[in-house]
């Protein structure tokens, strides 16, 4: 589609068209926009489908990284809403370590498409919800939330009672958002070939035995991913037709690969084929938005600058930096939000509560 | 026997209870709100010492300047919310249960919390690590309810018997968890649910439901009098 045209100089008649490179505005050109740059003044990173407003209610879930997302929209003052709330009393530090206020509804890490998929079958009844139990040291774990409860449950029955909970907070995410975030961060996953359903975590790493005949490893692909996120998407539409999807990828490299590749090639593979899957999505659905949480800390343009000497972790400062990008772009393109005083994230990644990290241990 | 008596409000029925009919060696500090826990400290006399000058001048009104705190055989921390509450909701009938979602671990947990987080726990924390003389014993006394929320939580008839017990044995396993003595409310005081002030007991001015009469406090006394005694004979013993 041609952009305009202009009068030439040495001729009033003659009208030539210009070429699109000539309209573009200057974030599109690598050296207004970033050579000539500082880091820290980058501009324009996202530009919003949506404009959230600080009544409406956004909803959490995903990879470890997502859960920098819901504290960072309560502290700005926005409608963080959680359908499964912490007993009265329990202070902070410990509702987070029994995994309350982390994500929206206590679910744990949802760190793949097909178990966002597997979570919302459960929710809307479209699939039964396994009765699958790991025991370790007379304690009893969720094998779909091996970490929310720090020693486990007293019983099979209290595990069981817990995880029903659950899922019942999740269905009303879903059908009391206007907003639904969810950050993508693994490929690799774990699923029981006998029943097909999928767990968070290898069996056999955190709790529970390893089954090489039943505990089969599979590294999903673009067409596999893209199709979970689809019917995942599709069936949350059924309950709320209006409700809205910002899509972002973990910027947090794997901790181990079962893929048989060097963990940081198989990152690269893993983290490029999610951030495809969600520019599909985000570029053919006008309901679905990307937000590029994975660009800030992982382009090049920062130089690393965001993550801890492991260089795995993102630290406190790529954290703020990400969220405050997040608000700044939304102000950018629809005003500016009530003044209300940003609370800084204080707490590194290695604070946050990811099963993944426990593969850590089994490094040589 | 020398007993120091410490707390907040709740203390005015004691000392009206001793003016009225004095017993034994008791000496009264108390200051309204929390600020006499938050903000009292010893010096290396063991002698009460505040930066706040409110603080100080309580101390000097009730004689307790220059005073060491080893001269007392008790010392007892009485109300200031040990069983109190949050955002106009009491505590007991907030308590959580299983049938909500709730783990058995995550509900201790809240009511640990919950105790761990009361102005008198702080208290009896920081007092508990004061370098006192091994004579001297200190006892945490809740005050009975309903407490200086009263008006939020007028209704404590209905309240649930699982939920009250599980505040009690939360308060006296965190306090007691710290090294010092827990001493209940008398039970003279209470209702058949056993959390409630039976009516007789309440303070009746200007729609005071919170705090204690003088006939409430004499009972208090009386039991913290009783307690000191009947420790001294044990220890006789």
């Amino acid at each position: 589609m041609h952009s305009g045209f202009k009068v030439s100089a040495n001729s009033a008649t003659h009208k030539r068209f210009m070429n699109p490179y000539e309209t573009l505005p200057s974030k599109a050109f690598w050296k207004p926009a970033v050579a000539e740059r500082s880091m820290f003044d980058m501009e324009e990173l996202w530009d919003p489908k949506f404009h959230i407003r600080k009544q409406n209610n956004v909803v959490t879930f995903g990879s470890c990284f997502a859960q920098h997302i819901g504290n960072a929209l309560q502290n700005r003052g926005f409608n963080w809403l959680k359908t499964e709330l912490p007993p009265y009393g329990l202070l902070s530090k410990n509702a987070k370590r029994f995994n309350y206020d982390v994500f929206s509804a206590r679910t744990g890490n949802i760190y793949t498409t097909s178990l966002l998929k597997q979570w919302t079958e459960w929710a809307l009844d479209k699939k039964p919800i396994p009765d699958e139990c790991w025991i370790k040291d007379g304690r009893f774990y969720d094998p779909f939330r091996p970490r929310v409860e720090p020693n486990g449950f007293a019983s099979r029955e209290e595990a069981r009672g817990s995880l029903l909970h659950t899922v019942k907070a999740f269905r009303q995410c879903i059908e009391q958002a206007n907003f639904f975030v969810f950050t993508l961060g693994l490929t690799e996953s774990w699923f029981n070939s006998t029943h097909g359903y999928e767990y968070p975590i290898c069996p056999g790493t955190l709790a529970g035995e390893f089954n090489a005949i039943e505990h089969k490893f599979k590294n999903q692909n673009f067409n596999e991913i893209l199709s979970s996120l689809v019917d995942a998407t599709s069936m949350m539409k059924e309950i709320n037709p209006s409700l809205r999807v910002i899509l972002t990828v973990s910027p947090v490299p794997l901790t181990a690969t079962n893929s048989g590749k060097h963990v940081a090639i198989a990152t690269m593979a893993s983290k490029s084929i999610l951030r495809a899957v969600t520019d599909q999505l985000s570029t053919t659905d006008k309901n679905i938005d990307y937000f590029p949480s994975y660009e800030i800390i992982n382009s090049p343009i920062f130089k690393g600058t965001f993550f801890e000497p492991n260089l795995r972790g993102v630290n406190p400062y790529g954290v703020n930096f990400v969220m405050d990008n997040f608000f700044k772009c939304l102000e950018e393109k629809f005003g500016k939000y009530p003044t209300s005083e940003a609370i800084p994230v204080e707490q590194s990644a290695h604070e946050n509560h990811c099963e993944e990290e426990l593969l850590e241990a089994f490094a040589k | 026997m020398n007993i120091l008596i410490m707390g907040n409000s709740h203390v005015g029925a004691l000392i009206k209870a001793y003016k009225d009919n004095p017993s034994g060696d008791v000496q009264f500090l108390a200051v309204d709100g929390n600020s006499l826990l938050q903000n009292l400290e010893i010096d290396e006399q063991c002698q009460l010492i505040s930066t706040k000058r409110h603080i100080t001048e309580a101390i000097a009104d009730q004689g307790l300047e220059n005073v060491s705190l080893n001269t007392f055989d008790f010392i007892f921390v009485y109300g200031c919310q040990l069983r109190a509450a949050g955002s106009g909701v009491h505590w007991i009938n907030k308590v959580c249960s299983p049938t909500e979602g709730f783990s058995e671990q995550v509900l201790t947990q809240a009511n640990k919390d919950f105790v761990e987080d009361t102005a008198h726990y702080r208290f009896i924390e920081r007092i508990s690590q004061w370098p006192l003389s091994a004579h001297v014993r200190v006892i945490s006394m809740p005050s009975p309810l309903p407490n200086e929320l009263a008006p939020f939580c007028e209704n404590m008839n209905n309240v649930n018997q699982h939920n009250a017990d599980t505040v009690q044995s939360a308060v006296e396993s965190g306090i007691t968890a710290l090294g010092v003595e827990y001493l209940d409310t008398p039970n003279s005081l209470l209702t058949s649910n056993r959390v409630t002030t039976r009516s007789e007991f309440k303070a009746s001015w200007k729609n005071d439901t919170a705090h204690l009469n003088t006939a409430g406090g004499h009972e208090v006394l009386q039991t913290i009098i009783a307690y000191t005694i009947n420790t001294v004979w044990k220890l006789a013993a």
